[in-house]
């Protein structure tokens, strides 16, 4: 489960990136990409989308959504789509070097053992 | 196409008191969403457009855990629950409304917290007795200007902003400019620092930085984009620190030859120099001040890369950490992939910042470089920042420990005792020693036997001192510089400090 805004932005920016969604369908595709081992909240998601909005990294419309069965053509229910920007593009370029960055990084670590007693 | 929910229909429209309508929502929806319009401080208009989409959101996730069997009043329930408090989902709207750049270090991602991580394992694992390395940067404290320093920020939270500027001014008295179209800017659609705001703040003897601090905390704004003071031509200057950070912005240029040197070991594994910096370029606009930064979004700092070259334009007060970044990256590598030439002997030298308090950091630099017993440090790669009142110098520990040594000695406040000393004082005598050095005698009586005499017009006048033995006697305890140039009391050394022979 995120936490933080840090890696909610990534994730966000990155699905972004593959076409316009919603608020809704984030959280769901956040969840199946990850097999449930990641959750957008939904606490954390809208705000991080409002926040990305400003800084102009996305790009968001309105359209209605009316039901299937919906007798007349009457007032639906408004869903906001949202878009990467140019900006937002180049943001997640950067925010995705920076991640493999940190990959290397941490590789380098994590693949060593540790050293036997007596030797030197 | 989803149908909603039946008894949830009807959109989150709020009547002109932003009383929910309840007419067309259940009264946990409608109360749940009234309740967070009321606690955001965001734009009328734009709660309107959060409901609606929270309104939507909800709706879907009623549908469907109605769908997984749930009654509608228990879906309904969850929905709500999974989006948490209203207090704390509409601070976090207020938040990200705050400004459209402001983000917090936290946000600026992976990379940037696992280069604190970096940073911190430097720290820890330099040595025993070195809790702070002496390569690691210290964030220089931009000390008020002396007329400011002493006062203390008194106010009720009522206070206008108007009135508290003109009180700060009073108090230092230096007239006043408030840049207030800046100021409003601040707050986007939300200004808070206008003339006729309160200030919001209880403040109780505070000085005037912390007493800011407080102000831009109390406004969610970071130090970065918040309210910022400068005196300039005997004015005090409030305008926003993004105002400021324009008219300080230096363009600079770094060697990142020892940098990507360091790295040999990636490009010996098939990475190439491009990437490589490319790297050290996410690596410093991740680290320092990562909002300002077009690379980020920001409009306040970018750079370039021409070869090894990087160019770097930015407010005076990133430059030196830049260097400090580029300083710690160039010491990464193994020992043994060390770069021939200018990168030789990196690992073996260190960067360290000197924040000056009571002294200015381009004179003092001045003044150091024409110290005879420091010529062996490279001043080429030294620098002043005036925005941090810092000087930046690159050499070994045991040179830095001198350099430290006498900027510690140049930088002491002014006392009634301490008096300029002027070569053309006529209570200085100089004369020939015969032996063809100088003796420098004061009225007191004490003598100073010099080797020889430097005068740069630039950087003041210095004398070398040489012991009975004609060997030369160690400066900086007693730091005899003689300076017929400086006009502040601070930096001259009265001649009863100077060690008699």
């Amino acid at each position: 489960m995120l936490t933080g805004n840090e890696s909610a932005e990534l994730v966000v920016l990155s699905l972004l990136s593959e076409g316009a969604s919603y608020g809704y369908q984030l959280t769901k595709d956040a969840a199946a990409r990850s097999e449930g081992h990641l959750r957008l909240t939904p606490g954390v998601l809208y705000p991080l989308l409002r926040q990305l909005e400003n800084e102009g990294l996305i790009t968001s419309s309105w359209d209605t959504v009316r039901a299937e069965d919906a007798e007349d053509a009457g007032e639906g229910r408004k869903r906001k789509w949202y878009r990467l920007s140019p900006k937002g593009k180049r943001r997640l370029g950067q925010r995705v070097a920076a991640y493999e960055s940190l990959r290397r990084v941490i590789d380098a670590f994590v693949g060593v053992r540790p050293r036997e007693e007596g030797t030197r | 196409m989803i149908a909603r929910p039946e008894s949830a229909a009807g959109g989150s429209s709020l009547d002109r008191a932003g009383e929910p309508d309840s007419r067309s929502e259940p009264a946990s929806i409608a109360a749940w969403l009234h309740a967070l319009s009321r606690r955001m401080n965001v734009p009328a208009s734009e709660r309107q457009a959060v409901c609606d989409e929270l309104d939507a959101h909800l709706c879907q996730r009623v549908q469907e855990l109605m769908l997984c069997g749930l009654s509608e009043a228990k879906a309904t329930a969850d929905a709500i629950e999974e989006l948490g408090e209203a207090d704390e989902l509409a601070g976090r709207y207020t938040q990200a409304y705050s400004h459209p750049r402001r983000r917090r270090i936290m946000q600026i991602g992976m990379l940037g917290i696992a280069g604190a991580a970096v940073v911190t394992a430097i720290v820890t694992f330099n040595g025993p007795g070195s809790v702070i390395p002496s390569s690691a940067f210290q964030p220089a404290r931009e000390e008020p200007p002396e007329a400011l320093r002493d006062i203390r920020v008194t106010a009720d939270l009522s206070l206008r902003w108007d009135d508290f500027f003109q009180a700060i001014g009073q108090g230092a008295k230096l007239p006043v400019f408030v840049h207030w179209p800046q100021l409003r800017a601040i707050g986007g659609e939300m200004p808070t620092i206008s003339p006729d705001n309160g200030i919001g703040v209880d403040l109780q003897g505070f000085a005037l930085d912390a007493a800011i601090t407080m102000l831009n905390d109390h406004a969610n704004l970071t130090d970065d984009m918040g309210l910022a003071y400068r005196v300039q031509d005997g004015r005090i200057i409030f305008s926003s620190q993004a105002f400021f950070d324009r008219q300080e912005t230096v363009l600079v240029t770094y060697d990142l030859t020892a940098a990507i040197g360091a790295r040999k070991s990636d490009i010996e594994d098939g990475a190439t120099t491009h990437e490589v910096v490319d790297s050290i370029k996410q690596l410093v606009t991740s680290l320092v001040h990562p909002d300002l930064w077009a690379e980020n979004g920001g409009d306040l700092a970018r750079m370039q890369t021409y070869g090894t070259k990087l160019f770097v334009s930015a407010p005076s007060r990133l430059q030196p950490k830049v260097q400090w970044v580029l300083a710690e990256m160039a010491t990464a590598g193994p020992k043994d992939h060390a770069v021939p030439g200018a990168g030789a002997n990196i690992g073996d030298r260190q960067m360290r910042v000197f924040p000056l308090k009571h002294v200015a950091a381009g004179e003092t630099l001045g003044v150091i470089r024409s110290l005879q017993s420091l010529q062996p440090v490279d001043f080429t790669k030294a620098t002043s920042d005036p925005g941090t009142n810092s000087i930046i110098v690159q050499g070994s520990a045991d040179l830095l420990a001198l350099v430290g040594a006498a900027i510690d000695a140049i930088d002491r406040p002014a006392t009634q005792d301490r008096k300029p000393v002027s070569m053309l004082d006529p209570r200085f005598q100089i004369r020939a020693a015969g032996d063809g050095g100088l003796v420098i005698r004061a009225s007191d009586g004490t003598e100073l036997r010099c080797e020889e005499l430097n005068i740069d017009p630039e950087a003041g006048m210095q004398a070398v001192p040489v012991g009975a033995k004609g060997e030369r006697v160690p400066m900086l305890g007693d730091l005899p510089i003689l300076n017929n140039l400086f006009t502040t009391p601070a930096r001259a050394v009265p001649l009863r400090e100077l060690p008699r022979e």
